[in-house]
């Protein structure tokens, strides 16, 4: 008896409260599952089937380097490291569903590391040399500071000569095990985002089923903010904070990947990424069937002048932090990132009705 | 001890909602103050004094994004503080809306967004973080000496967001939400992966550590942000969880005078669409209700305190900051959309609605605090 008060009078009050900001139009609806279906299908599913099959490739070239430790092997090693963190960055941006799960994306890449905690460990764990702790179950529940990208940076940066020593042999089994890591990581996130069952098929039920979007918006909601949080990344915590204030204050050391160089090469992955959602995902066909060819065309023409600045820098981004011509470059870099944050997430989020309202985007 | 309740939730007894046109205090000649940070259209902040009938008393500059606002005991000052990592905080005369004090944080330390007066004013509380150590502080500051940095104290705990003095004012709860940040990365959090809130009990006289709540261990992600003292010194916290988006937590919790610690788990709240994020808690006037605010899953909820039943859960879009004053059951919810929102909660746990209004050109931010404008 008394739940069934309890019903009632919750639904009662509900049905008394106006509701929220009046029914949303049947073609913002509309574009709403455009844009999930053109993201997942377009761009999320094909980027991370890429993943996979870099990561399969880096773990078989680790397995064949330490089976046998030539130069040629480790070059090939090396390159499908770089093709796996490349690829990583160009779906990175990606920060909810199956990449939430298990810690996966701190495994992939976790940084930025400032308590030196990769350095840390990678130490302890070679002056241990447990071979059993790299156990694939041991392995996946070790400190998530050696399971991914930047220890295995680490450890290729001393190059072939780096596996010579007396501790060689152990070193490439821990090379090994991170880059199996990576493989089964990139390979359940396939699994996971399957749309028979998977993550995919929670976002086609979106508006109708129980699963985490009860709202059909929800959807573009996320993907832009995993537009916008790739952005707010590059411009601040990737290139803003190796910049510093000055010439003087700059530190590279803060840059990501600068022991692999490897640097500009992921932003301009990175920034590929996101015009690849914005483009393929749904967003700027939406815009053009809503009549908003000049903000699309806006952006589009925005996203090809930063790609033209990053491949113009000329230098290595390690030495770009530290150089008069080319702190201006890097700062003409964030200046379009910024331009393009504003672009998308206020003119984008307002012509789409995307807005997810103060608190709910960006609370504390 | 964590208890986990399984049973539905319902309300204690039947009755529709009520609907009033009229703000809740309208007429009663004791208008209630709301002051709240904002963000106005063109993108600035300010902190907004405002009342239920729709009026903006004050509309005071901020040079950041601001988070929460503590009333002194008095009355009459109101303390707001900058957002995490921001570094000011101000000191403001809720008559007038002007500006008493300004104060930046010491060198070395960033504010999370709260504080608290001890009971005889004279002391102020802010959480902070000493980034370079990785380690949460609680600020002293001497409110009687222009807000003069008068000493800290360990947090227990890394990130502590959010405190409250419980009545009497010896014993301050201390939320760590367990997230490591520092300036340097922004906002990133660094730790998600090892991370491991607590709910500390400090002694209010001199920072001596009373005891310390933690959550089971598939629970350690769920990081314990916002806390609410009610009059009989019991405490309620929101939580907000760092895990799978798929998960389905609960994000509020309830610790009684006797430490009895309860996670309220109606089945309504353990859903996914509340995306694990609960951005305020309150406790009413009379210790009987609780409210929590869900804007990720467009949600608000009124609890009954302490068997965690669920009395109301409505769709409100974005709502974050709830606010009470000594009134049974009464609470206001403002949101990123201008709205300012009435529930009352009636004694035999009907829920009735006041008037709402809407600030144009305004989007309320996470917390809302009700001061009495005539003291």
């Amino acid at each position: 008896m008394i739940r069934i008060a309890a019903s009632a009078a919750i639904a009662l009050s509900m049905a008394f409260f106006p509701q929220p900001d009046g029914a949303r139009a049947q073609d913002a609806e509309t574009n709403y599952t455009a844009i999930a279906a053109a993201s997942v299908t377009n761009h999320i599913l094909p980027r991370y089937k890429h993943l996979a099959e870099t990561g399969a490739t880096l773990a078989g070239d680790a397995d064949a380097y330490c089976a046998d430790p030539d130069a040629a092997a480790f070059f090939a090693l090396d390159r499908a490291f770089r093709d796996f963190w490349l690829s990583w960055a160009g779906i990175r941006h990606i920060q909810f569903g199956p990449i939430t799960y298990l810690d996966r994306a701190y495994r992939i890449q976790f940084w930025p590391d400032t308590r030196n905690k990769i350095g840390k460990q990678l130490s302890r764990t070679l002056a241990d040399a447990d071979s059993a702790a790299l156990s694939p179950e041991r392995f996946t529940a070790t400190s998530v500071a050696i399971q991914g990208l930047p220890a295995l940076e680490r450890l290729l940066a001393e190059g072939h000569d780096g596996y010579a020593g007396a501790n060689g042999a152990f070193r490439c089994a821990l090379t090994r095990a991170i880059a199996r890591n990576l493989a089964t990581i990139s390979a359940e996130l396939i699994t996971n985002w399957n749309p028979n069952d998977g993550y995919a098929h929670l976002i086609a039920e979106a508006g109708t089923g129980t699963g985490p979007y009860s709202e059909t918006y929800q959807v573009p909601v996320d993907l832009l903010q995993s537009l916008l949080g790739e952005i707010e990344a590059n411009r601040d915590t990737r290139l803003g904070h190796p910049l510093g204030s000055t010439v003087e204050t700059a530190r590279p050391k803060l840059a990501e990947a600068w022991r692999s160089g490897l640097s500009r090469e992921i932003l301009a992955a990175s920034v590929s990424g996101i015009e690849d959602l914005y483009l393929n995902g749904g967003f700027d066909a939406a815009l053009r069937t809503g009549g908003e060819d000049a903000l699309a065309d806006r952006i589009k023409v925005l996203f090809t002048r930063i790609a033209k600045d990053i491949s113009t820098i000329g230098m290595p981004l390690y030495d770009a932090f530290g150089s008069t011509e080319g702190r201006e470059k890097l700062q003409t870099i964030r200046a379009g990132l910024k331009e393009l944050a504003a672009l998308a997430g206020t003119d984008l989020a307002v012509a789409l009705d995307i807005s997810p309202g103060f608190n709910s985007r960006d609370g504390d | 001890m964590i208890t986990r309740r399984n049973f539905l939730a319902g309300l204690a007894a039947s009755g529709a909602t009520a609907l009033f046109a009229k703000p809740l205090t309208a007429g009663s000649g004791d208008d209630g103050l709301l002051i709240s940070a904002a963000r106005r259209s063109d993108g600035s902040f300010v902190l907004v004094g405002c009342t239920e009938n729709g009026e903006i008393t004050f509309e005071l500059p901020l040079p950041g994004r601001g988070h929460a606002t503590t009333l002194s005991p008095d009355g009459k000052t109101a303390v707001h503080m900058a957002r995490r990592p921001g570094r000011f905080m101000l000191a403001v005369d809720i008559a007038t809306g002007t500006l008493r004090e300004f104060v930046n944080a010491p060198e070395g330390r960033h504010f999370y967004g709260h504080a608290g007066f001890s009971p005889d004013g004279k002391l102020l509380f802010t959480t902070e973080n000493d980034f370079d150590r990785g380690r949460g502080v609680i600020g002293i500051w001497d409110c009687r000496d222009g807000y003069r940095r008068a000493g800290e104290w360990d947090s227990f705990g890394i990130g502590p967001h959010d405190l409250t003095l419980l009545p009497g004012g010896t014993v301050m709860a201390i939320a760590n939400g367990g997230i490591l940040t520092h300036p340097d990365s922004g906002r990133a959090k660094l730790n998600i992966a090892d991370m491991k809130p607590n709910l500390t009990f400090v002694d209010a006289r001199d920072g001596t550590f009373i005891r310390r709540i933690e959550l089971p261990s598939e629970l350690h992600k769920n990081s314990i942000r916002h806390l609410d003292s009610g009059p009989d010194g019991s405490v309620l916290f929101g939580m907000q969880y760092q895990g799978a988006k798929t998960d389905a937590p609960p994000l509020v919790g309830h610790v009684g005078p006797d430490g009895t610690c309860t996670l309220f788990d109606a089945p309504e709240t353990l859903t996914p669409q509340l995306q694990g994020y609960c951005a305020d808690v309150a406790i009413d006037g009379s210790g009987r209700f609780g409210a929590s605010t869900f804007p990720r899953g467009d949600r608000i909820a009124i609890w009954s305190i302490p068997d965690g039943k669920l009395m109301m859960l409505n769709t409100v879009r974005d709502s974050a900051g709830i606010a009470t004053d000594s009134h049974p059951g009464a609470f206001r919810f403002s949101t990123g959309f201008g709205r300012l929102l009435t529930r009352v909660a009636g004694p035999d746990g009907t829920i009735a609605e006041h008037g709402a209004r809407r600030f144009a050109g305004l989007a309320f931010d996470n917390h809302m605090t009700l001061a009495d404008r005539h003291i």
